[in-house]
C-alpha cells in the first residue's frame, strides 16, 4: 500500500517541481517577501535615524540662533527696531520693567520718580523678562543673547532709598548652558523657585533652581528638532505651553514634582498665545491667520482616576473686520501679540499692520462658552505716526489689585497708559454701556 | 559635630536602625532595585564591547551564536559577572552611606581628611575592583583572538588601562570631597531618565576618554618596550605600535568609555532610585510605626489600586497603609537619616501644591484636625530643634572678643585712626634679646661666650634657608590646620536645610487653605507658624552678623534658609496681612507685623 502510494506520489512530485506556474508563484512570493524585509528593513533605518537624531539624545544641531530670526519669531512687533522691546509688571506690585533696544532695562517704582537702569556689557540683543514672584530682593530675569541675566536688588538698597543711585543696588549673575543662546522666553514657577527659559540655540527648555545652582534639560516635543519661541505657563501653574519656532506647540504637565510632554498642535507656526485666568483655557492665534482659537482640556471625556488629558480646539473670534459694541468698524488683520488683564476681564491685541490696539471684554460664564466683545479701539495720542509694538496689563495702585493699567509701548518709545478699574464683568460691561 | 557621631552596630550604621520599618523596607527595596537594574547595565556594556569587538558581518548568525555563549551560556562569564556585582553592590553601599549620614563640618581640614579617610578607601577600593573585574572581563574576550600574554600584549594594556580609568574617575570625582545624590529639580518618568542618562553619559564619556587613552598609550606601549627587550626579549614594540596597530588603541578607547560610563550611570542610577519621589500620605503616623510590610503586600495593594483606578474611587487608607506610602509627620521625623529627611522635606513641599493639601482639608473632621496638627507639629518640632541648636552656637560675644575684634579692626577711611591703639609689630626670633648687655662681645672675638650666640645665628640662617626653599610645608600646615570659626554654625546650618522645604510646604498649605476656603481649620496655628519663622530669620540674621564678626565663611545652606524664610514670609504676610486681627492677640507682634507689611515690594 505505502510503496503504491509512493509510487504515486513521485510523479507528481516531479511534475509539481517542473510546473512553470508553480515556479513563478514561488518566485513571486519570494520578492514579495524579500520587497516586504526590504521595506521593513528601510523603516527601521528610518526610524533608527529619527531616534538617534531625537533631541533627547542632546546631538548638537546647527540650529540658526541669531538676531534675524529673533525679528520674525519675537512678540514684538518690529523687535529689531523698536524703541522699547518688552514690558513686564511684576507679580504682585506695581514694579514695572521695560527692555529697550539700546539693551538697557529701566525700572520703574513708585518709590522713586527716575527710573533704574540695569545694563550689562553681557547683555546684549534682551528679547524677554520676567520678575520673581515671592522675592523680597527684587529679582528679575532677562533673557539676551548670551542666556539670562539675573538681577537681584541688594539688601543695603531697600534701607535707605537715598543712596539707590549713588551705588550700584544690583548685582547680576549670569545663567548659561551650552547652546542656550538667544532666549526667547521666561517664566517662573508659582513660588519663585524654579525659572523655565526657552533659547533659540536649543531644541529643549531648561528648568533652572537658581538658589541651588542645579539645572536639567527638558524636551518638550521629542520629535522635533526645533527650537520653542514662547513659554506660557498657566496661571494655576499646572500646564505649560511651548510654542515651536517652525510648526506646533506641547502641553507639558509640569508641576513641582511631575513632568509629561504632550504635543497638540502640529499644524503651523503658533503666532502669539495667553492662557484665561481661570486657567481652563487658552488663546492663540496661528501665523498668517486672523482667527482666534480657544483650546481647552476637557477632564471629563475620560476615564479612570488619572486621566488623560484631551485637549479640544473652538473657534473663538475672527479679526478680519472687527465691529465693537459702539459700532465702530475697523479692518485689523493678523495679530502680533495678546496680553490678558490679571483679573482676566480684559483682553489686549496688537496686529501686525495696523498703528492701533484693539481691547476686548473676555465674557467666561460658564457652561455657556467663552465669548469675546471688542470695546474700543486705542490709537497712539503722541504726533506723528506710530504704532504699538508691545504691551502689558498691571497694577498700578498700591494695595489695591482692583486697579489696573494696560501699558502700551509704540515704535518711537512713546508709553501709553490705559487705566483699568472694573473688577466684575456686570461693572466692566455697564462702563461700556453692554446690555 | 567636630567629630564623626555614627555609632555602628555591627556593619550596620545605627541612623538605619533607628528608622521605623516601613522607611528601612522602602530604602532596602529601592537598593535593590538600583542594584538589578546596575547588573541589567553590566549585560549592556559586555554586549556592546562584544559585539564592537567581535562581531563578523560575514557570518552574522554564528558570531551572535558564538557571542551569546560567550556571555549568556559561559560559567566564566557569570561567575565574573557576579563578582563585578559584588563589587558593585559595595559602591553603591557606600554611595548611599554618604547620602544619608548626618553633615559634617571640622574646625579643621585635617579633622576632614582624617575622618573622611576611610569612607574614601572604601570608595577607592570599590571602584577600582569594578573597574579591574570589568577589565579582566573584557580583557579576556579580546585574547580570544590574539592570544598574546606578554607584556605588551593587549591583556596587560586593558588591564592598566582599567585601573587607570578607576583611579582617574576616583580622584576626578570622589577625590575631593565626598558628595550627596542630588535632589531632583521634577521627577521624570523612569524610561524618559534612563534613555537621557545612558545618551549623555555615552556621549560624555567617549569625549573624556579620548586624551586619557593617547596618553596612556605614549605612556604605556613605550615603557614595554623598554621592559620587553631588555628583559624577556620580546618583540619590540613602542610609539610604533600606536601607529601600526589602531585596534588596540580602539579597543582602549573603548573599554575606558565603557568603564568610565558604567562609573558614572552606576551613580546617577542609584541617585535617581533613592531619590525617587516618595508618596506621601495624610495620616496618622502612629498607625504606619510599627507596620512591617512585604511583598505579598504590596502585590495586593497594587491590585486593589487597579480595582479601584477602573472603578474610579481613590483607593482607600485602610489599602494605601500596606502600601509604601508614608505619613507626612513619619517622613520628616527621620532626623538621623539626613537625605531621606531632605528628600521627605522636598516631596512635601512638593506635595503641599497639589493634591495632598485638597485631601488634607477634604478628610472628616477628626482625621483632619489629627493629621494637621501632627504634620504642623512635626515642622514646628524641627524647627524648634534647629533654633535650639542655633543658639548654643550664636553665645553672646564676652567683651575680651569685643575688644579683640577692634582690635584687629582697621579704619575704614584713612583719615580715621583706630579706637584701640595699634599693637606692635611682631619681633623676629633673631632680633630678640640674646642675654644681657654685658654679654654683648664683639663678633671678632672667639671665646665660649659667644660661640652659644653663634652657633644658634648659624642655625637660623640655615633654617631660614631652608624654610624659604621650601615655602610650600607653611603653606600646606596652614591649609590643612587653618581653623575654619564657623564650622559649628555651618554645621548647624547644614542640618538644618530639610526646613528649607519644610518650612514652604506648610505654608504653601496655609495659602492654599486662604483660597480653597479651608481657612478656620489651621487658624490657631498661623500665629505659632508666623512666630516661628520671625524666630528662625532671627537666628539667621544673627549669624550673618557672627560671620563677619568672626570673619569666617557661613555656608550655601544659610542663603538657602534665608531665601527660603523670607519667601514665606512675604506669602504669609501678604496673604494673612489684612487678617491679623483675627487670629493674633499680641499687639506688639501685630505692630511689628504691620511694619514689615509696609516695606513689602
Amino acid at each position: 500500500m505505502d510503496e503504491l502510494n509512493r509510487e504515486d506520489l513521485e510523479p507528481r512530485r516531479f511534475n509539481n517541481v517542473n510546473n512553470p506556474d508553480l515556479r513563478r508563484q514561488i518566485w513571486k512570493l519570494l520578492r514579495t517577501l524579500a520587497s516586504n524585509y526590504w521595506e521593513w528593513f528601510l523603516r527601521k533605518v528610518t526610524q533608527l535615524k529619527s531616534l538617534c537624531f531625537r533631541p533627547i539624545c542632546n546631538l548638537k544641531l546647527s540650529l540658526s540662533s541669531n538676531p534675524v530670526s529673533l525679528d520674525r519669531i519675537s512678540q514684538t512687533r518690529g523687535w529689531k527696531t523698536a524703541a522699547i522691546r518688552c514690558i513686564e509688571f511684576h507679580p504682585s506690585s506695581m514694579l514695572m520693567a521695560l527692555l529697550t533696544n539700546q539693551d538697557i532695562v529701566l525700572l520703574y517704582d513708585e518709590r522713586s520718580c527716575a527710573p533704574t537702569n540695569l545694563q550689562s556689557f553681557q547683555q546684549k540683543d534682551i528679547t524677554c523678562a520676567a520678575f520673581r514672584p515671592w522675592s523680597l530682593s527684587r529679582e528679575l530675569a532677562v533673557g539676551c543673547a548670551a542666556g539670562i541675566c539675573l538681577w537681584r536688588e541688594s539688601e543695603r538698597s531697600k534701607m535707605d532709598l537715598k543712596i539707590r543711585h549713588l551705588l550700584g543696588n544690583h548685582h547680576m549673575r549670569i545663567l548659561q548652558d551650552e547652546g542656550h543662546s538667544y532666549v526667547t522666553s521666561l517664566q517662573w514657577n508659582e513660588d519663585g523657585t524654579i525659572l523655565i527659559s526657552a533659547a533659540l540655540g536649543s531644541s529643549h527648555i531648561i528648568l533652572w533652581e537658581t538658589d541651588c545652582q542645579q539645572k536639567i534639560r527638558l524636551v518638550p516635543a521629542p520629535d522635533s528638532l526645533s527650537a520653542f519661541s514662547l513659554l506660557r505657563y498657566s496661571p494655576n501653574f499646572q500646564v505649560l505651553f511651548c510654542s515651536s519656532c517652525q510648526t506646533g506647540a506641547s502641553f507639558c504637565q509640569l508641576n513641582r514634582s511631575k513632568w509629561r510632554s504632550e504635543q497638540i498642535l502640529k499644524r503651523s507656526r503658533i503666532q502669539t498665545a495667553v492662557w484665561t485666568i481661570c486657567s481652563s483655557y487658552l488663546l492663540f492665534v496661528r501665523e498668517g491667520t486672523t482667527r482666534i482659537y480657544s483650546c481647552t482640556n476637557d477632564g471629563e471625556a475620560t476615564v479612570f482616576l488619572c486621566p488623560k488629558p484631551v485637549w479640544t480646539l473652538e473657534l473663538l473670534a475672527d479679526l478680519q473686520d472687527v465691529t465693537t459694541c459702539s459700532g465702530q468698524q475697523r479692518h485689523c488683520g493678523e495679530p502680533q501679540t495678546i496680553a490678558m488683564d490679571p483679573l482676566g476681564l480684559y483682553m489686549a491685541v496688537i496686529f501686525k499692520e495696523q498703528s492701533f490696539v484693539l481691547l476686548c471684554l473676555l465674557v467666561n460664564a460658564r457652561p455657556s462658552r467663552l465669548q469675546l466683545l471688542p470695546l474700543e479701539f486705542i490709537a497712539c495720542d503722541a504726533d506723528g505716526e506710530q504704532f504699538p509694538t508691545c504691551f502689558a496689563f498691571g497694577f498700578s495702585q498700591k494695595g489695591n489689585p482692583q486697579v489696573r493699567c494696560l501699558v502700551i509701548a509704540f515704535n518711537k518709545g512713546h508709553i501709553q497708559r490705559y487705566k483699568i478699574t472694573a473688577n466684575s464683568l456686570q461693572e466692566a460691561k455697564s462702563i461700556h454701556n453692554i446690555k | 559635630m567636630s567629630e564623626q557621631n555614627v555609632e555602628t552596630t555591627g556593619y550596620v550604621p545605627q541612623y538605619f536602625i533607628t528608622l521605623p520599618r516601613k522607611i528601612k523596607k522602602l530604602i532596602l527595596y529601592r537598593f535593590l532595585f538600583a542594584t538589578l537594574l546596575c547588573s541589567w547595565l553590566d549585560y549592556q556594556m559586555l554586549a556592546i564591547f562584544l559585539c564592537i569587538n567581535l562581531f563578523e558581518v560575514r557570518r552574522p548568525l554564528f558570531s551572535l551564536n558564538e557571542i551569546l555563549g560567550w556571555t549568556l551560556f559561559s560559567v566564566y562569564t557569570s561567575t565574573m559577572m557576579l563578582l563585578i556585582r559584588l563589587c558593585m553592590v559595595g559602591y553603591g553601599l557606600i554611595l548611599c552611606h554618604v547620602h544619608y549620614v548626618n553633615p559634617q563640618c571640622y574646625p579643621y581640614r585635617i579633622w576632614r581628611v582624617v575622618n573622611e579617610f576611610p569612607v574614601h578607601i572604601c570608595l577607592l577600593s570599590s571602584i577600582l575592583s569594578v573597574t579591574i573585574g570589568t577589565s579582566w572581563l573584557y580583557a579576556s574576550f579580546v585574547d580570544l583572538i590574539d592570544v598574546d600574554y606578554l607584556l605588551g600584549g593587549s591583556w596587560y594594556y586593558l588591564i592598566t588601562f582599567g585601573c587607570f580609568n578607576g583611579i582617574s574617575y576616583f580622584l576626578k570625582h570622589h577625590g575631593r570631597s565626598l558628595r550627596r545624590f542630588p535632589l531632583p529639580i521634577v521627577h521624570l518618568d523612569m524610561k524618559g531618565s534612563l534613555i537621557q542618562m545612558w545618551c549623555y553619559q555615552f556621549r560624555s564619556s567617549g569625549k573624556e576618554a579620548l586624551v586619557p587613552t593617547l596618553l596612556f598609550a605614549l605612556i604605556y606601549w613605550p615603557s614595554m618596550a623598554y621592559l620587553e627587550t631588555t628583559t624577556t626579549n620580546g618583540v619590540s614594540t613602542g610609539f610604533t605600535m600606536i601607529i601600526t596597530q589602531p585596534k588596540r588603541l580602539f579597543q582602549g578607547w573603548l573599554l575606558s568609555t565603557l568603564i568610565t560610563a558604567k562609573l558614572h550611570i552606576v551613580r546617577e542610577l542609584y541617585g535617581l532610585i533613592m531619590q525617587r519621589q516618595l508618596s506621601l500620605i495624610n495620616d496618622s503616623r502612629r498607625l504606619h510605626e510599627y507596620l512591617d510590610i512585604n511583598l505579598y503586600n504590596l502585590i495586593s495593594a497594587r491590585f486593589q489600586y487597579f480595582l479601584c483606578m477602573m472603578r474610579m474611587k481613590p483607593m482607600p487608607m485602610g489599602y494605601q497603609r500596606y502600601t509604601l506610602s508614608l505619613p507626612i509627620a513619619m517622613a520628616l521625623d527621620t532626623s538621623e537619616t539626613y537625605g531621606f529627611r531632605l528628600l521627605a522635606a522636598r516631596d512635601f513641599y512638593a506635595a503641599a501644591s497639589g493634591t495632598l493639601c485638597s485631601e488634607l482639608f477634604n478628610q472628616p473632621a477628626f482625621n483632619r484636625t489629627r493629621n494637621w496638627n501632627e504634620l504642623c507639629d512635626a515642622i514646628l518640632e524641627m524647627v524648634d530643634e534647629f533654633l535650639g541648636r542655633m543658639e548654643s552656637c550664636l553665645e553672646i560675644a564676652p567683651c575680651k572678643k569685643i575688644f579683640n575684634l577692634l582690635k584687629n579692626q582697621a579704619p575704614k577711611n584713612p583719615g580715621l585712626r583706630s579706637l584701640v591703639k595699634p599693637p606692635a609689630p611682631p619681633r623676629r626670633l633673631r632680633s630678640t634679646c640674646r642675654g644681657p648687655p654685658k654679654c654683648q662681645t664683639p663678633e671678632d672675638f672667639w671665646c665660649f661666650c659667644n660661640l652659644g650666640k653663634y652657633l644658634y645665628d648659624k642655625i637660623l640662617i640655615y633654617w631660614d634657608c631652608f624654610w624659604l626653599r621650601l615655602p610650600v610645608i607653611p603653606q600646606w600646615y596652614s591649609y590643612f590646620y587653618d581653623l575654619d570659626t564657623l564650622a559649628k554654625l555651618n554645621h548647624e546650618l547644614r542640618c538644618g536645610e530639610p526646613l528649607v522645604w519644610a518650612l514652604q510646604g506648610l505654608v504653601c498649605i496655609c495659602v492654599t487653605s486662604v483660597k480653597e476656603g479651608s481657612f478656620v481649620y489651621i487658624q490657631r496655628d498661623l500665629g505659632r507658624i508666623l512666630v516661628c519663622l520671625l524666630k528662625v530669620e532671627e537666628k539667621l540674621i544673627s549669624a550673618e552678623e557672627m560671620q563677619v564678626r568672626k570673619r569666617g565663611k557661613l555656608c550655601s545652606s544659610h542663603e538657602l534658609l534665608i531665601m527660603a524664610i523670607n519667601r514665606c514670609l512675604y506669602k504669609m504676610l501678604f496673604t494673612f496681612g489684612p487678617h491679623l486681627d483675627f487670629f493674633l492677640d499680641d499687639i506688639h507682634f501685630k505692630a511689628n507685623l504691620n511694619q514689615r507689611i509696609k516695606l513689602l515690594p
